[in-house]
């Protein structure tokens, strides 16, 4: 039984990482491009490269914490009633497997950051003084 | 600015931005560098500015030869050592404005003791003391364009570079913006260039630079434009006559409206 849910499973984790990814990402690209001509202005008056892609990192890593909050509280909130309502349903927590779920969430939101990162350097300063 | 001469494309279809062109501002001085639409002032401005890299040439700031730095180098260049003034004043509108001025101080953290007394220093010498805590989109035309200016002075540069820095005014602010810039030059001992169309400009200046074709022309002869106010050449530019003397025109659009009515449009120069 085990043999034949788990492939399943893996599955559904594997699909869960890349909506998450698209999410995150979709987001943060949205945000950096809403934002480009505040950091074209960044860049004229001398903000390095690097301190912009720390501004898109950051932001990705909020998201993603906010993410991870919001997905363990509901574990351990929710998780223990879940199974009064669906019997099958067994729901059982290890503290190694929230510390995965973590390093996963920080995978997502660096991979989440990349496309952004990339359109921030491709961004030019110069477009600040057209009107 | 030595030699400078900035090309766009390549084989027939290059375009010269600039062309060997050379600049040359002191401490103290105000600049204002004016000319028809694609005469290349933006590229100058950009050159000068550490933002483009010209195609040959070199560019001076301070004794620092910036056309030998590399890429990775410049975004410090124009921290430190040049202030720029936009035309559509260009603060970042979830910022307050003395965020705004603290913010090119220390790199991302506003909140840094010495540069929020040096911003409010500065933002009460510019008659803002009133307005630190104000966000960009509760400040007037003329108070966004002096906290744009306290951005500029901020790292107190040597360099002050103005793009239109009117064009965004009514005439009583677009007056006391140059007023302050003019201030700035003579008691703050910057050198101040200012891209303009914008014939008030001309009472700051303590000389004018004509770039048209990617070159300084010396001894051009200018009028103002009695339609749109802005300063053309004398030759070239479509004239009319009107009570024996001769009227200059940026576009025949201009002069079209001028002879509709030029009493009309020389009161309204006279406002």
């Amino acid at each position: 039984m085990t043999s034949n849910v788990l492939p399943i499973l893996f599955v559904v984790l594997g699909l869960a990482f890349i909506v998450g990814v698209s999410v995150a990402g979709l987001t943060i690209y949205t945000a950096t491009i809403e934002k480009a001509r505040e950091y074209g202005i960044l860049k004229a008056v001398g903000f390095r490269n690097t301190y912009l892609y720390r501004v898109v990192f950051e932001q990705s890593a909020v998201t993603a914490l906010l993410g991870f909050a919001v997905g363990i509280g509901l574990t351990v909130g929710i998780g223990p009633f879940a199974s009064d309502y669906v019997p099958q349903f067994v729901l059982f927590t290890r503290w190694q497997d929230v510390l995965l779920v973590a390093g996963v969430t920080v995978v997502m939101a660096l991979i989440a950051a990349y496309i952004p990162v990339r359109r921030l350097g491709a961004i030019d300063p110069v477009s600040v003084f057209k009107g | 600015m030595t030699q400078v001469t900035k090309t766009y494309g390549g084989g027939d279809a290059a375009v010269h931005a600039l062309d060997d062109v050379d600049f040359n501002i002191e401490a103290g001085e105000v600049v204002v560098v004016m000319g028809p639409s694609g005469a290349g002032k933006t590229t100058f401005l950009t050159i000068a500015g550490a933002l483009l890299t010209p195609t040959s040439g070199t560019v001076e700031i301070s004794g620092v030869n910036i056309t030998a730095l590399s890429e990775k180098e410049l975004p410090d260049v124009r921290r430190e050592r040049i202030g720029f003034v936009f035309q559509s004043f260009n603060l970042l509108e979830a910022l307050s404005a003395i965020e705004n001025v603290t913010l090119v101080m220390t790199e991302g953290s506003p909140k840094s003791r010495g540069a929020v007394n040096r911003a409010s220093e500065l933002m009460n010498m510019l008659g803002l003391g009133h307005r630190l805590k104000s966000l960009p989109r509760n400040l007037s035309g003329g108070e966004k364009q002096r906290v744009a200016i306290a951005r500029a002075l901020a790292n107190n540069p040597d360099l002050i570079l103005a793009d239109e820095p009117t064009a965004n005014l009514d005439s009583k602010r677009g007056r006391e913006v140059m007023q302050l810039l003019r201030q700035i030059a003579f008691e703050m001992h910057k050198a101040v260039v200012i891209v303009s169309h914008d014939h008030r400009t001309r009472e700051i200046a303590s000389r004018i630079a004509w770039l048209e074709d990617g070159t300084f022309r010396p001894d051009v002869a200018t009028d103002r434009d009695p339609v749109c106010q802005r300063v053309v050449e004398v030759q070239g530019s479509p004239a009319f006559s009107y009570e024996s003397r001769s009227y200059y025109f940026c576009s025949t659009q201009c002069l079209e409206v001028f002879k509709a009515g030029p009493a009309q449009q020389l009161a309204g120069r006279h406002q």
